[in-house]
């Protein structure tokens, strides 16, 4: 142990300046890195990649489905897909399609609202997400502990500002390229539509980025866990996806009503699952008019907090 | 200056694993000194030097560093530095953007990074590789990059571990003549194996051996250079008798072998670095008189001789 001696009080508001600034100083360099070492480059290819392959993919589908219809019907086919879509969403069938599916007339007048293409968006891009995160931000430190690159910057800063702005760096990058991607599937969309609707599928697209930024931070914080918990990139990697698939393993199983059973006890306990998995808050995130979307935000917020504390406790005590 | 050392560890230890690396480490680094840390391969100096810059955590034990108890990054930043040995440096990132993030964080301003960060490339003889990636840099190169960094600010304490390590002659001696000169009040502390570049650049050293420190002071009184005199002589003949003689209260011996005559000044000697010059004449004067061939000399032991004898 080593002893205390006292040492004068610090300003604590130049304490808090100077913290602030080297979380913001180190979140910058994680981006220059990110540029440096082509992350980003390999990021924005997947978003970007994905949010075209989304768009494009799903206007093929609408296409064979519309060429069939027709095919069926005897009615012309139009050179570009997403006319019959519309009309059919303009139409009470397309509703009780939706109600059908999921089985809740709420959530099929919510979804009923939104162009498919944007309710596609928003359902791809929350699912996907996740996995690329794990997957990119995984090594930020465990790499930079495995070289010792670290000790440059932990001779400068407190461990704390060094992890925080770590992970407000991967943070930032998560937003520019969720952005970049939403942008990209708003432009191929737009390519390959024939009645594309122009402004509800930008405000869908808008209202969608926020809430898969926020569904993205408690897998960010996932990953800061696994970067902080071990001194290998590849041990973090796997720590960060095993992990992960581990969390999306147990929600499956806690939101499976045979699993649960009838118990009052168990089913507490598989309630208490849900809301530690980030998996747990994607419906609620997706569709806010259901009166989860405050709570699972909130809860999305803890766990990326809880994750990232639970790794900077081992980053803390951690020889370097 | 001030009067506290500027490096304090106090009965520190720490254990890898079933390896003690150190066992109650005591050290003090006098403020303002250039102090060398010596020892073999394992005696716990890079532990050691860890330990002081907070990369490691002690098993038990107190480090001060400029009065603050422990490393403290907040409450240390700025006042000092370190050249770790084998930490990489990112491999995409261009040398001045290094030393501009890292004197960012050391509380420097943007423009006063990057002036400084050309300076120091400047003095570590990198300034035409300010632009260029770290991964195109030699070893040698990346060594002065890591000694450049150390070199940001107006640190009070400077730390380097190994830092000639894998530099060619010409830098390594330019390094040690930029440590000199660089000295300015503030203390630098440098563990190296190279004894003959810590004898000329420190003026106290410690001798790290499993874990402890086995001998250590100012770099004079350990290799005895005010009790000390050796005298080498060429083929020819050899006083050694009449030098005796002519020093009476002084120890004088002569190895034949090697030729050498060595002179143990008296342990009472007053102004004892006022006598050994006194003594060197003496015995010079008998040594010519006698028509003796004169090879060399030199004052106390070297910190070679007794690094072996303590280790």
């Amino acid at each position: 142990m080593i002893d205390s001696v006292a040492t004068p009080p610090a300003n604590a508001q130049a304490l808090r300046r100077g913290f602030v600034r080297d979380t913001a100083l180190v979140a910058r360099f994680e981006l220059g890195e990110a540029l440096r070492t082509r992350l980003l480059v390999v990021m924005m290819f997947l978003f970007v990649g994905a949010g075209a392959l989304g768009a494009w993919g799903f206007a093929e589908m609408v296409s064979g489905i519309e060429q069939r219809a027709a095919q069926v019907t005897g009615a012309p086919t139009a050179r570009r897909p997403g006319g019959a879509l519309r009309r059919l969403r303009q139409s009470r069938s397309y509703h009780d399609l939706l109600a059908t599916f999921l089985r809740d007339e709420q959530k099929a007048d919510y979804y009923a609202a939104q162009p498919p293409i944007v309710v596609f968006f928003g359902w791809a891009a929350l699912l996907f997400t996740p996995w690329l995160i794990l997957f990119t931000a995984a090594d930020t430190i465990s790499s930079e502990v495995a070289s010792r690159a670290i000790r440059y910057a932990a001779l400068r800063t407190t461990r704390l500002a060094y992890a925080l702005g770590k992970a407000l760096g991967q943070t930032v990058i998560v937003a520019g390229v969720s952005a970049l991607s939403a942008l990209t599937f708003y432009v191929v969309a737009w390519l390959c539509f024939d009645t594309f609707e122009y402004g509800a599928t930008a405000m869908g697209l808008l209202s969608y980025w926020p809430r898969v930024l926020l569904y993205s931070l408690p897998f960010v914080g996932w990953s800061m866990f696994a970067s902080m918990a071990t001194s290998s990139a590849n041990l973090a990697r796997i720590l960060s996806l095993g992990g992960a698939v581990a969390l999306a393993i147990l929600n499956g199983l806690a939101v499976n009503a045979p699993v649960r059973g009838t118990g009052v006890v168990s089913n507490a306990l598989w309630d208490l699952v849900t809301y530690l998995t980030p998996f747990g808050h994607r419906d609620g995130l997706a569709y806010p008019p259901g009166g989860a979307f405050l709570t699972d935000m909130a809860l999305c917020l803890a766990l990326a907090v809880v994750y990232f504390a639970a790794g900077f406790a081992i980053l803390r005590r951690r020889d370097l | 200056m001030s009067a506290s050392p500027a490096l304090r560890l106090t009965d520190v230890w720490k254990r890898f694993g079933s390896t003690q690396a150190l066992r109650g480490l005591a050290l003090e680094v006098p403020a303002g000194s250039i102090f060398g840390l010596i020892g073999p391969n394992g005696a716990g100096k890079t532990t050691a030097f860890s330990i002081a810059c907070g990369f490691l955590r002690p098993d038990r034990g107190q480090v001060t560093i400029l009065d603050v108890s422990g490393f403290d990054p907040v409450r240390l930043k700025g006042r000092m530095s370190a050249m770790p040995q084998d930490a990489a440096l990112g491999r995409e990132t261009r040398c001045l953007e290094h030393l501009r993030f890292f004197g960012q964080l050391q509380g420097l301003s943007a423009r006063e990074a990057a002036r400084q960060g050309e300076a120091v490339l400047d003095q570590v003889g990198l300034s035409d590789r300010r632009d260029h990636k770290t991964k195109t840099l030699s070893h040698g190169m990346l060594r002065r990059l890591a000694i450049a960094q150390a070199l940001l600010g107006s640190p009070e304490l400077v730390m380097l571990d190994e830092p000639t390590s894998g530099l060619d002659p010409r830098h390594a001696h330019e390094l040690r003549e930029l440590l000199r000169q660089s000295r300015q009040g503030r203390t630098l502390l440098i563990s190296s194996h190279n004894l003959a570049e810590l004898e000329a650049l420190c003026d106290h050293v410690a001798f790290i051996d499993h874990g402890v420190v086995v001998a250590g002071g100012a770099t004079d009184a350990l290799t005895q250079k005010g009790q000390q005199v050796e005298i080498y002589l060429a083929t020819g003949p050899a006083p050694y008798a009449a030098v005796a003689a002519a020093l009476p209260g002084d120890v004088v011996t002569w190895d034949e072998p090697t030729r050498v005559l060595r002179i143990v000044l008296a342990a009472d000697a007053a102004a004892v670095a006022r006598a050994a010059e006194d003594v060197i004449a003496v015995a010079l004067r008998v040594l010519l008189d006698a028509g003796a061939r004169i090879s060399g000399l030199r004052r106390g032991t070297s910190l070679e001789k007794k690094f072996l004898e303590m280790t």
